[in-house]
C-alpha cells in the first residue's frame, strides 16, 4: 500500500490520498473492529481513571465535589515521607517482584524441561494438572491453607514438625523475619505452574529435527537441553520476562494482605503500595492521602518501565524491546 | 540519542495530556458527585415550599415514596427476617411520612471498612452509625452532613430523649452526630462463662485487679484443655483501661492517662500505665492465658465463648451487661468490673447516628430518625423485630418505662432466631423500648443513673479537631496500627517493642499533635473552666 501511494503522481496527491485512505479503512475495517473492545477497554478500565490523580492534589470534600475541593498543594503526600513507609513500601514492591521474576523463571523453566523428558502421557497429564491447580485457588482459600501451616498452637508446622524435632513452636504472624520467605513461596506455589505450561508449550514446538541431529553429534541429555532447549526458549524467556518487569510495581494485593492475614507486627515487610493504599484509605479515611500514595506508586512505576526498557534495548536490541 | 530524548517526551506528554483530560471527566463525575449537593438543597426546597404550600396541616408526609438505606451493625450471622421487618417498618413509616426503609447489617470486623467505603463512594447509606472512625474525620471529609437545621425542623424529639449529650456530637460549629440512647461512660471490665466459674468456684464479684483475674485463668488454664482463658475480638483484646483518649479511641494519639483526672495531655504508649499492661499482657501470652492466634483471628470473642473454646473476654461495661449478653448470646455470662466508670467525650461521640452526603433526602431521613428516637413500636421492631415471630410479650407493662418485658418467642433462641438481638446498643434509642427478659425492670433508670453518676474526664464535652496535623494523624494511625493491637494481646514483647515503637510515633510527629491536643484543650478550658 505504501508502495502504491509513493508511485502516484505528487499533483494529483491530494484527492487520491483521500482515496486510498478510505480504502485503507475499508480493506482493514474488521482488523479494527477487532482493535475497538480490547482500546475501549484500557480507556475505561485504564486511561479514565487517571484523572483520579488529581485527588492526590486535593482536600477532598464531598460536599464540594472533587474538582471544586480545596487544594492542597504536596500536603498529601508529607506522610508518606515523614515515617520510612515510603522507603519501605517501595523497597518491599520491588524486591519482593524482582524474587518471584528470578525464581519464578527458573523453576518454571525446570519444571518444564522435566516434563517434557516424561514419556508416558498419562503421568504428564497428571504432573501438569497437580501443577497448575494452586494457580487457580482463590487467595483467600490460600491464606486459610498457610494459617493451617503456620497457626501457632495447632498449626502443622508447630504442632507437628516442630514438636516431633523437639523445638519450641514460633509465632509466625509476629515474627517478620520469616515472612519474606514464606511470601516468595506461597507466590511460587501458586503461580509457577501457569509459566510452567507457557514454557512446555514452547518447548513442544522445537523442531525435533534439532535434537536428532545433537543426539547423532554424540550429546548427553544435559548437553540436549543446554544446547538445544535453551536457546529456543529465548525469545519466550525475554518477553514474558519484560512482561513481569513492566509489572514490577504493581502487587499482588491478594498474597500480601490476605496471607499475613492483616498482622500488625508484619507492616514492615508485607505492606507493598497497593495494600498501603487500601489501609490507607480504610483506616484513616482519606481519599487525599491514599490517592497520593497511588500517584507516587504511578510515578515510579512509569520510571521503572522505561528504564527497563531501556535496558533491554541495550542489552538485546531494539526487537526485544517494548517501545 | 536525540530521537530517545523526544521518544521521552513524547510518553511524558501524553503522561501530562492524560492527566489534562482527566481534569475533563472529573468534572463530569465531579459533576455527579457533587450534583448529590443541589439535590439535597432541592430537597428541602421541595419540603419548604410543601410546608408553605399546607402550613396548615402540619403534613410530614413527602410528596412521593422516598427511600432510605439504615445501615447498622449486628452479630454478622445471616439475617434471614430483615425483609419482614422492613417491611414492619415501612407500613407505619409510610403512613406517616410516606416512606420506606432498607435495612442493612453489617458484622463487626467488617463495619469500619463497610462503612467507610459505603461513605466515600456517598450510596449504600442514607441514615447509618459513624462507628470505629473518628466522626470528625468524617465530617471534615464531608462525608456526612450537619444536622442542625434538621434538628429544629424535625428532630424535637430527639433533642428531648437524648439531652445535653446532643452537644457532644459537635465538630467545629455544627452537629454531625447524635449519640445514642444508652450507656455513655463505661466500666472496664472482663466477661465470662458462668458455668466455668461454677466449676472452678471463681468468685467473679470479686475480682478487682488484673493479678486477680489471672489466678482465676490459671484455674481455667489447669482444668480445661481445649478452652482458651483469654479470647480477643479481631485482634482487639483491651481497647481502653481507664484513659480518656480525646477523640480517637482506636489509635490513642495523646491522652489524659489514669482516669483523666488531670489537664495534660501525654503520650500514652510512654505511660507506666500501658507499660505495665503490655508486660502483663506478654507474661500471659507467655502463659497461654491468651488466644495464641490473637494477632491475627478475624472471629468475634464472643462466638468463641459460643462455641465453648473461650472463657471470657476484656470488655467495656455497662449496667445489665451480663443479662443482655447472657440473651443474646445464650450461655450464661457474669462479669467482673475492674475501672471504674469513666465518661470522656468518646463514650458519647464513640457511636453517633448521621446522614450521609450521598443521602437525596436528608428532610425525611431526619423524620425517619427522629421516630426511631421516639416512637417505641417504630424502635422495638428495629431492635427487636415483629412480636409474636421473633419475641413475645413475658409481662406487659413490666418495665419501668411502660413498655413491656420480652424474651424469644416459643421455640426461638439466639441462633435460630431471624431477627438479631445482638448490637441493639446501636440502635437508636433503647430507653424507650422493651426490656429483655433477665434484666431488671427499672434496667433503663438504671442506666440513666449509670450516665449521670459515672466519673467524668476532665475533658468531658471537649472535641478535638485534628485537622491541623492530618498528617502527623495519618503517620502515627500507621505506626500504631502496627503494634498497639499486638501488645495488647501480648503477641509482642514490650521491653523490645516499645522503645521502637515510640521512637517511630516521635519519627512520625506524635508530639505536634500532643501539642496540637493541649492547645486545643487549653482554650476550651479557658472558655468553658476546668
Amino acid at each position: 500500500m505504501t508502495k502504491n501511494t509513493a508511485v502516484q503522481p505528487a499533483a494529483n496527491n491530494r484527492p487520491n490520498k483521500q482515496k486510498v485512505s478510505a480504502m485503507r479503512l475499508k480493506r482493514c475495517f474488521p482488523l479494527y473492529l477487532m482493535f475497538l473492545p480490547g482500546a475501549l477497554y484500557l480507556l475505561i478500565n485504564n486511561y479514565i481513571p487517571m484523572a483520579g490523580l488529581i485527588i492526590a492534589f486535593k482536600r477532598v470534600n464531598w460536599n464540594k465535589g472533587i474538582l471544586g475541593s480545596d487544594w492542597a498543594g504536596l500536603n498529601n503526600f508529607t506522610y508518606l515521607f515523614k515515617t520510612k513507609d515510603a522507603w519501605n513500601i517501595t523497597r518491599n514492591t520491588l524486591l519482593y517482584n524482582l524474587a518471584f521474576i528470578v525464581i519464578g523463571t527458573v523453576l518454571a523453566i525446570t519444571v518444564a524441561i522435566l516434563l517434557n523428558e516424561i514419556r508416558s502421557t498419562g503421568a504428564k497429564k497428571t504432573y501438569q494438572t497437580i501443577i497448575l491447580l494452586p494457580y487457580l485457588i482463590s487467595i483467600v482459600v490460600v491464606s486459610y491453607l498457610v494459617f493451617a501451616l503456620l497457626s501457632s498452637e495447632t498449626g502443622f508446622v508447630n504442632h507437628t514438625i516442630l514438636k516431633s524435632m523437639g523445638k519450641e513452636g514460633i509465632s509466625w504472624y509476629t515474627e517478620p523475619k520469616y515472612w519474606p520467605a514464606i511470601l516468595i513461596i506461597v507466590h511460587t506455589w501458586k503461580t509457577f505452574g501457569y509459566n510452567t505450561i507457557l514454557y512446555y508449550a514452547t518447548i513442544v514446538g522445537i523442531d525435533r529435527g534439532y535434537y536428532e541431529a545433537a543426539v547423532i553429534d554424540g550429546a548427553n541429555r544435559w548437553q540436549q537441553v543446554w544446547h538445544v532447549t535453551l536457546p529456543s526458549l529465548l525469545p519466550t524467556i525475554i518477553t514474558l520476562t519484560l512482561m513481569s518487569i513492566g509489572k514490577i510495581f504493581y502487587s499482588d494485593f491478594g498474597l500480601f494482605y490476605q496471607v499475613p492475614m492483616d498482622s500488625g507486627p508484619l507492616y514492615d515487610v508485607t505492606n507493598t503500595i497497593d495494600t498501603y493504599v487500601y489501609r490507607g484509605l480504610v483506616r484513616l479515611n482519606d481519599v487525599g492521602m491514599s490517592s497520593a500514595a497511588g500517584f507516587y506508586q504511578s510515578v515510579v512505576g512509569f520510571v521503572l518501565v522505561l528504564l527497563a526498557n531501556w535496558t533491554v534495548k541495550k542489552v538485546s536490541g531494539d526487537e526485544n524491546a517494548l517501545f | 540519542m536525540k530521537r530517545k530524548a523526544s521518544i521521552l517526551l513524547l510518553a511524558l506528554a501524553m503522561v501530562v495530556s492524560m492527566a489534562a483530560c482527566g481534569g475533563n471527566t472529573t468534572s463530569s463525575s465531579g459533576g455527579s458527585t457533587s450534583s448529590t449537593a443541589p439535590s439535597a438543597s432541592t430537597g428541602s426546597a421541595a419540603a419548604g415550599t410543601s410546608e408553605t404550600a399546607t402550613p396548615a396541616e402540619n403534613d410530614l408526609r413527602e410528596s412521593s415514596l422516598v427511600t432510605l438505606d439504615v445501615v447498622t451493625m449486628a452479630s454478622g450471622k445471616e439475617q434471614k427476617d430483615i425483609d419482614l421487618v422492613a417491611a414492619a417498618m415501612n407500613e407505619l413509616l409510610e403512613e406517616k411520612f410516606n416512606c420506606n426503609v432498607r435495612l442493612t447489617f453489617l458484622s463487626f470486623a467488617t463495619y469500619a471498612e463497610q462503612t467507610t467505603l459505603m461513605l466515600s463512594s456517598g450510596s449504600g447509606a442514607d441514615i447509618l452509625p459513624v462507628y470505629m472512625i473518628p466522626l470528625p474525620t468524617a465530617a471534615n471529609a464531608g462525608q456526612i452532613i450537619p444536622l442542625d437545621d434538621l434538628l429544629d425542623k424535625y428532630g424535637a424529639g430527639i433533642r428531648e430523649q437524648i439531652g445535653e449529650y446532643v452537644e457532644c456530637g459537635r465538630v467545629g460549629d455544627a452537629i454531625y452526630g447524635i449519640t445514642t440512647g444508652r450507656d455513655l461512660a463505661s466500666t472496664q471490665g472482663f466477661a465470662m462463662r458462668k458455668d466455668l466459674c461454677d466449676k472452678y468456684d471463681i468468685d467473679y464479684e470479686n475480682i478487682k485487679t488484673l493479678d486477680q483475674l489471672k489466678e482465676a485463668l490459671v484455674k481455667i488454664k489447669e482444668g480445661e484443655e481445649n478452652v482458651w482463658p483469654v479470647a480477643v475480638s479481631a485482634g482487639e483484646n483491651i481497647r481502653n483501661w481507664g484513659w480518656d483518649p480525646l477523640g480517637d479511641d482506636m489509635v490513642n494519639l495523646g491522652v489524659l492517662a489514669d482516669m483523666a483526672q488531670t489537664t495534660e495531655v501525654v503520650n500514652l504508649f510512654e505511660t507506666q500505665q500501658y507499660s505495665d499492661l503490655a508486660n502483663t499482657m506478654y507474661e500471659w501470652m507467655n502463659e497461654g492465658l491468651i488466644q495464641s492466634d490473637a494477632v491475627n483471628t478475624t472471629e468475634v470473642s464472643s462466638s468463641l465463648l459460643q462455641a465453648g473454646t473461650a472463657f471470657g473476654y476484656f470488655t467495656n461495661l455497662k449496667p445489665g451487661y451480663a443479662a443482655e449478653n447472657t440473651a443474646s448470646l445464650g450461655i450464661e455470662i457474669v462479669v467482673s468490673e475492674m475501672i471504674d466508670a469513666l465518661a470522656s467525650t468518646n463514650n458519647v461521640s464513640r457511636a453517633t447516628w448521621t446522614i450521609s452526603s450521598g443521602c437525596k433526602n436528608p428532610d425525611a431521613a431526619m423524620k425517619v430518625l427522629n421516630e426511631l428516637y421516639t416512637s417505641p413500636e417504630l424502635g422495638n421492631l428495629y431492635m427487636y423485630g415483629i412480636e409474636g415471630t421473633h419475641y413475645k410479650v413475658v409481662e406487659a407493662g413490666g418495665s419501668s418505662n411502660g413498655q413491656d418485658i420480652i424474651n424469644y418467642a416459643d421455640g426461638l433462641d439466639a441462633t435460630t432466631s431471624g431477627y438479631r438481638k445482638s448490637g441493639t446498643w446501636l440502635t437508636p434509642n433503647q430507653f424507650i423500648g422493651h426490656t429483655w427478659f433477665g434484666s431488671t425492670a427499672d434496667y433503663w433508670d438504671v442506666t440513666r443513673k449509670f450516665n449521670d453518676d459515672a466519673l467524668k474526664s476532665k475533658a468531658f464535652g471537649f472535641t478535638y479537631d485534628s485537622a491541623n496535623v492530618n498528617n502527623e494523624v495519618t503517620a502515627c494511625t500507621n505506626v500504631v496500627a502496627k503494634y498497639h493491637k499486638a501488645l495488647m494481646c501480648g503477641a509482642l514483647n514490650p521491653a523490645e517493642t516499645l522503645p521502637k515503637f515510640n521512637q517511630e510515633l516521635k519519627d512520625a510527629g506524635i508530639d505536634r499533635i500532643i501539642a496540637e491536643k493541649q492547645t486545643q484543650l487549653d482554650a476550651w478550658y479557658a472558655e468553658y473552666g476546668a
